[in-house]
């Protein structure tokens, strides 16, 4: 081929090519370069000619080039009119007839349209509500989204099984290997643990990428965080569990109803007073406990309100007792009171609730107290300082530190017939909402003492936000007590 | 002829109550216990003609007093029927072996006419 043909091959190169000398100034352009950085390049230094710099590039590839003799491959910005452009590069060697290198050529390709493609599709990845990654057939990461990155961490080149899961080898059923295995798509419920500790319920999805051949040279995990999801789930498991239990409790309920009837029924009709009265009694007592039960659950399905309004101490207790008296009697369980005087402002409803909850658990705890000697349920109330204080005690059955430390969870009841599970449980909600305290101490065998300590202060200036974080807090963990030690 | 002599086991005392009553106003004698421990006591002391029982009892002695009673040879032949406000349940022994069903599973609060039905049968 002639060198006017050479020549024209030069020129007509669909993109920049330029010829530089070891001092890297430009010996020679094509027409296209010229055209977009000016025809007068001959002496300019390249780094000037394409990035307007006035100092070579920290990593050059002519430099390269010439340093080695080598073709060089490289990524680079140039400045065009003004303007970025991104560019492949590529140098080769050119050498004068004893083989030496005497120039370097270079030529770059304008792949700013492939680099906005590329920034498109690097955004998808990075905003898709997901964690994506891509693990190699060893199951190292070798990509992955932002939100991966973020929850994760920045390690690349580890194993997944590492960054994910803390663990020392792969997991048993792992996704993505059967992925790799069979090239098929792959679906699995995944706990990870996150970069602060979160442990997170993760559905799980894997596929495998192709390479050119078609070859599986990487797999793609793609997972998404329902946690929430399961939350609800166990949520609704502890719904159900709370409608049998309740069913169980109302069961037991109109039995004891039923049971009343009956008595004041023959009595009357075979003119036995004294069954009509005790039947009348256990009608009565029926009646609390349905009260009851419905407040409990009202308060465990509804969030009420506070109503703030001042309660007399004494018109309280003498309340609470009349409401627990027949019980106590019918368990031959002596109810004793000491109130002082004074008031408070809380909820008077919730309050009233909150002290027969306490006091029915006690009356319990004497019930199964298989000793013999003579129960007593105590109920003293003041107001000391600032706060209405209420301590309940028995010597019934006591706790041992399992029951103590569960006392006010949910569903935890260590009774049979009328335990639902929530008394306490509303309590210690109480308690809180009226931002008081409880404590409890008990010794097993010995018997049980709670006090409670209100503030006498009306709270009317709580936010809905404050008492909505006392309510969740409740609903959480119910572990804001201070339980005794024992 | 002796009257029947039926062990009422219940922690709820109405229950005991109720029971107990329309139990003696049907002619039978009644024994009455507040938990399982105290039910088995009772069996073996007085040897009951039938036993009407609970089983969701404080400590699960409701459960326990069951598989006892169905674990000795002596009370092979003891009528036993469960009252309860439990839903579907299934009663295991140990290592969940399933035991004996009771000789009749009414639930609470019970019907009577039923529970008189039952009671003439077993008896």
């Amino acid at each position: 081929m002639d060198a006017g043909l050479y020549r024209q091959f030069f020129e007509s190169m669909p993109c920049y090519v330029t010829a530089q000398d070891r001092d890297l100034r430009l010996i020679a352009a094509n027409r296209i370069f010229c055209h977009d950085f000016g025809a007068s390049v001959r002496g300019r230094y390249c780094y000037e000619a394409y990035k307007g710099r006035n100092e070579k590039c920290p990593l050059c590839p002519v430099e390269k080039t010439f340093a080695d003799g080598q073709i060089h491959r490289s990524e680079e910005v140039i400045r065009r009119g003004g303007e970025d452009v991104s560019v492949i590069v590529y140098t080769a060697p050119i050498h004068d007839a004893a083989g030496n290198i005497v120039a370097a050529v270079e030529a770059s390709t304008d792949i700013t349209e492939v680099k906005q493609l590329q920034q498109r599709y690097q955004t998808l990845f990075d905003q898709v509500p997901c964690y994506i990654s891509v693990q190699d057939r060893d199951l190292n990461l070798v990509q992955a989204n932002a939100r991966f990155i973020a929850d994760f961490g920045d390690a690349l080149g580890n194993p997944c099984y590492e960054i994910y899961k803390h663990r020392g080898e792969r997991c048993v059923s792992c996704a993505v290997a059967r992925t790799f295995s069979d090239g098929r798509v792959h679906q699995s419920e995944e706990v990870v643990t996150t970069l602060d500790g979160r442990r997170e319920n993760m559905l799980v999805r894997t596929a495998p990428i192709h390479d050119p051949r078609g070859e599986i040279s990487a797999v793609m995990e793609m997972s998404t965080n329902i946690t929430e999801l399961r939350q609800v789930q166990d949520r609704l498991t502890s719904l159900g569990l709370l409608v049998g239990s309740i069913s169980h409790g109302i069961k037991g309920l109109l039995s004891g109803l039923d049971g009343g009837i009956y008595l004041m029924q023959t009595g009357f009709s075979r003119d036995k007073p004294e069954r009509v009265e005790q039947g009348f009694e256990i009608v009565q007592r029926n009646v609390d406990r349905v009260r009851s039960l419905v407040m409990n659950v009202l308060y465990y399905a509804k969030d009420r309100e506070v109503m703030w309004q001042p309660i007399d101490l004494q018109e309280l207790v003498t309340s609470v007792q009349g409401v627990l008296a027949s019980r106590a009697q019918q368990l031959q369980v002596e109810l004793a009171v000491r109130c002082g005087s004074g008031s408070f402002e809380g909820d008077h409803h919730a309050v009233h609730s909150m002290l027969v909850n306490l006091l029915e658990n006690s009356l319990d705890a004497c019930r199964l107290d298989k000793q013999s000697r003579a129960h007593e349920v105590w109920l003293e109330a003041a107001v000391e300082g600032d706060s209405a204080v209420f301590e309940i005690s028995d010597n019934g059955i006591g706790m041992d530190q399992e029951t103590r430390e569960k006392a006010f969870s949910l569903f935890f009841s260590s009774k049979g017939a009328e335990g639902t599970g929530l008394g306490l449980f509303i309590a210690h909600k109480i308690v809180a909402r009226h931002r008081g305290t409880i404590d409890l101490q008990s010794t097993p065998g010995e018997g049980t003492r709670f006090v409670v300590r209100l503030p006498c202060a009306a709270s009317a200036e709580l936010s809905a936000k404050d008492e909505t974080a006392a309510s969740e807090t409740w609903c959480d963990s119910g572990g804001e007590t201070h339980f005794d030690r024992g | 002829m002796a009257a029947k002599r039926i062990l009422i086991v219940d922690d709820d005392p109405d229950t005991v109550a109720y029971l107990s009553t329309w139990l003696e106003d049907n002619g039978y004698d009644t024994l009455c216990a507040s938990d399982g421990h105290m039910g088995l006591n009772a069996i073996l002391e007085h040897n009951p003609d039938l036993v009407l029982m609970d089983l969701k009892m404080p400590n699960q002695t409701g459960m326990q007093l069951y598989r006892e009673i169905r674990r000795r040879q002596a009370l092979a032949g003891l009528p036993v029927v469960i009252l309860t406000g439990m839903g579907e349940f299934e009663l295991f022994g140990d290592g969940c072996t399933p035991l004996p069903a009771p000789t009749a599973r009414i639930d609470k609060p019970p019907d009577l006419d039923l529970l008189q039905r039952v009671i003439r049968q077993a008896l």
